[in-house]
């Protein structure tokens, strides 16, 4: 069993986690990260004794509480699980995660006083106190552990990083209390295996459905020739199904998926996708961009959700090509919806003038 | 004559740093040195340069505090090999000789580029700018006849000649049309990469050196020619550095820069004739054999990718080298004088319909003063006529000739733009 989150804020391509799941962005040895968030803590602690008036102090407090905050869930959901499983040592791990206890107590303290004060301040000492304890452990025991280990540190780094500023941004950025939602669900219990059955079955569904989605897009890519913009971009994108579909086959081959299961799977599931299609109507040019939205959506969410299966699989290597994918699909259904009014408008402006 | 760098042993990086008395090397005689001599030198800086600023926006995108370590000891040690090789050029060689050193530069060398360049579609892209710097290393030595009072064959010799190419004033366009499509660095040939990160390089330090520079005289005619061609620049490095491979990793980016930087040096080293400084090119390589093997390394440790994977496995076939070029000048001339371009794609001028948006952008810039062409007619009246050195003989383009001789000819560009006027 390990424990999953649903949202690690590594679904959004323009976010950093996104970045370093793609591969955009140089990831982090997740050990130096942490300790860089250590000496940065330790480094405001000093900063809070030295601060010129309560005001100062208050802000300074606040923003050590939220650094902690933000550097705990990261260890505890990404790389305490990672370092239990690599160094197979679940005591030290335990005792980091208790020890993490005693300070987020303190935290909720500091961050229900209305004023700074001489209560304040000493729960301010003991914090810092329990968290120099807590490093002293972390940098000399388990961290050297872990790198002796031999597990991925840039891989278990990527995710530490997007998670990390996935929390900051909740807690503090604009859109925080419109995610708050998302960001409560609770860290589950799951199964490897039955992750593995359902990642598979995901691929092979998701298979059927960029499929069916790529013999519509080609049939709409030939009727827009009033239309050179859209044309363009889907003519772009048939490229990027095909791309889709053979890094979906390189991952379904290396379990050794028989071709003809694809097949079924492909009858079985993607009837709705086909039935989206319009050939000939009066105004097919109006529905088929309804359908290329949906059919871009619908294969984001069957991405997005591969990304959860295949991290609860241990599927580690099938990250960044689904990422990639899941890129892709979002970029054409923001281009088709940003595209929409133009589409709409010029189509009846074609009909207004043949029928004048 | 193959070399392959990884196959080769470089100076170990912490051995790599030199004290400020080895830095500070003794610059060139400027009535002595040779026009190529001095152009390796002009070329290596912007290399250098390139490296520096590639590995700052690198740094600024790394969360790995090792990693940006490293990259900051590579840095310090380029920093170095920079101030070596642009300490070269004395301090009495002046802003406009040095310029002059640089347009021969982007003359011969793109001249070179587009000769050895295996991808049709790049080949297009080299002789198409190539017949604008051209041009401006002619504006710059009328700027210099007229301000200084020197002719600019003492400085590039007759190994290039100096004659209008694509007028500067019809080289102003629309950005959206500056905007190549870029190649794919695992699918391209080697070649190809080399050549695009050596003109990306070249062409940025001209554009910092003309933003930096243009400024330091006092003659109006002067401020005002930098500042025009200086936009050029700014055209040229979105030009060249659209068809660098945009979906490059950070570390592909970081192994080739240091793969080319090698290349480079192994290159200069080959034709340097001055004994010292073919020894700090010899010493520059080994040093880059060693960044390479650096990158390389990071590549592998935090990628997991194998950087032998986008490196040729036959190392260097042929070297960048400095040589006159002038019967492939004027054939480029002759046949692409007249050429634009619109989006990606290089087309007629005459093509373009009246309202297009180049001539729009014209209007907008040149107004009713254009300073490339008032420095010619400002250095022919002062000295009875513009300054010119044609040594294969009457211009190619009959309707860039020298007053008489052009016999009312004119080019499409004059005349699509006086139409469109």
């Amino acid at each position: 069993m390990l424990t999953l989150v649903a949202e690690r804020g590594t679904g959004e391509p323009i976010s950093l986690g996104g970045a370093l799941m793609a591969g955009k962005k140089v990831a982090p040895d997740a050990t130096l990260l942490l300790a860089d968030d250590h000496r940065t803590v330790l480094g405001w602690f000093d900063w809070f004794q030295r601060a010129e008036d309560t005001p100062a102090e208050a802000a300074i407090g606040r923003r050590i509480c939220v650094a902690l905050l933000a550097h705990m869930v990261a260890e505890e959901e990404i790389f305490y699980p990672a370092a239990a499983e690599a160094t197979g040592d679940k005591a030290l791990v335990a005792e980091a995660i208790r020890e993490h206890e005693d300070a987020k107590a303190l935290i909720a303290d500091l961050q229900k006083a209305r004023t700074v004060g001489v209560r304040y301040r000493e729960r301010m000492r003991a914090l810092a106190a329990e968290i120099a304890h807590h490093v002293d452990e972390e940098e000399n025991r388990l961290f050297p552990a872990v790198r002796d280990s031999g597990m991925d540190l840039y891989h278990v780094g990527r995710l530490v990083a997007a998670r990390r500023v996935d929390a900051l941004f909740n807690m503090v950025g604009r859109a925080g209390a419109a995610r708050a939602k998302l960001s409560e669900v609770a860290p589950m219990p799951v199964s490897k295996d039955e992750a593995r059955d359902f990642f598979l079955l995901g691929l092979k569904n998701a298979h059927a459905a960029a499929s069916q989605g790529q013999t519509m897009l080609e049939m709409q890519v030939r009727r827009l020739d009033d239309y050179p913009d859209v044309k363009a971009a889907l003519k772009a994108h048939v490229k990027n199904r095909k791309v889709q579909l053979k890094r979906l086959e390189t991952l379904l081959d290396s379990h050794g998926e028989s071709r003809s299961a694809l097949k079924e799977a492909a009858l079985d599931f993607a009837a709705g996708i086909a039935g989206m299609a319009n050939a000939a109507a009066d105004d097919e040019v109006l529905k088929n961009s309804f359908a290329g939205v949906a059919q871009a959506r619908f294969l984001a969410a069957a991405y997005e959700s591969l990304l959860v299966l295949g991290e609860a699989a241990g599927e580690v290597q099938a990250l960044r090509p689904i990422q990639q994918c899941l890129s892709e699909e979002r970029a054409l259904a923001t281009f088709l919806e940003e595209n929409l009014r133009g589409t709409a408008t010029r189509f009846l402006a074609l009909r207004s003038a043949a029928a004048g | 004559m193959s070399f392959n760098p990884l196959q080769e042993k470089g100076i170990p990086l912490e051995r790599q740093l030199r004290p400020w008395s080895e830095l500070n090397v003794e610059p060139y005689r400027k009535d002595k040195v040779h026009p190529y001599s001095r152009a390796r030198g002009i070329l290596m800086n912007g290399i250098e340069v390139e490296a520096v600023i590639f590995s700052h926006q690198m740094a600024r995108n790394t969360l790995d505090s090792e990693v940006k370590r490293q990259l900051a000891m590579i840095r310090r040690v380029e920093q170095q090999q920079q101030k070596v090789i642009n300490w070269l050029i004395p301090g009495d060689e002046t802003t406009i000789e040095v310029t002059l050193g640089y347009e021969q530069v982007a003359v011969d060398l793109t001249a070179w580029l587009a000769q050895n360049e295996p991808d049709p579609y790049l080949k297009q892209v080299y002789d198409f700018a190539l017949l604008e710097d051209f041009d401006h290393l002619y504006r710059y030595a009328n700027l210099y006849e007229l301000i200084e009072g020197r002719q600019a064959d003492k400085i590039t010799s007759d190994l290039t000649e100096i004659m209008p190419g694509r007028p500067t004033i019809f080289e102003h366009r629309h950005p959206f049309d500056e905007i190549r499509r870029p190649m794919t660095a695992v699918a391209a040939d080697p070649q190809s990469v080399l050549n695009a990160l050596t003109i990306v390089a070249g062409e940025q330090q001209t554009m910092n050196f003309y933003m930096t520079i243009g400024n330091r005289y006092q003659e109006p005619i002067a401020r005002a020619t930098y500042l025009e061609i200086g936009m050029i620049e700014e055209q040229h490095v979105s030009h060249y550095e659209s068809i660098l491979d945009p979906a490059a990793s950070w570390f592909e980016n970081l192994v080739l820069h240091q793969w080319h930087e090698v290349w480079m040096y192994w290159s200069m080293m080959q034709d340097e004739t001055d004994p010292k400084v073919r020894a700090i090119y010899e010493l520059h390589c080994n040093m880059e054999i060693e960044h390479l093997q650096v990158a390389c390394e990071l590549m592998r440790k935090v990628e997991k990718r194998d950087p032998e994977a986008i490196l040729p496995a036959k190392g260097f076939e042929r070297a960048l080298t400095f040589q006159s070029n002038k019967a492939y000048v004027r054939q480029v001339l002759e046949s692409q004088i007249d050429l634009t371009s619109q989006m990606s794609d290089f087309v007629p001028v005459s093509t373009l319909p009246g309202d297009d948006r180049y001539f729009a952008y014209q209007a907008a810039v040149n107004g009713d003063w254009v300073p490339t062409e008032e420095v010619i007619r400002e250095n022919a009246a002062k000295n009875g006529q513009e300054y010119r050195l044609e040594t294969e003989g009457p211009h190619p383009v009959p309707g860039l000739r020298n007053g008489g001789e052009r016999k009312g000819a004119e080019t499409e560009y004059a005349r699509c733009s006086r139409l469109a006027a």
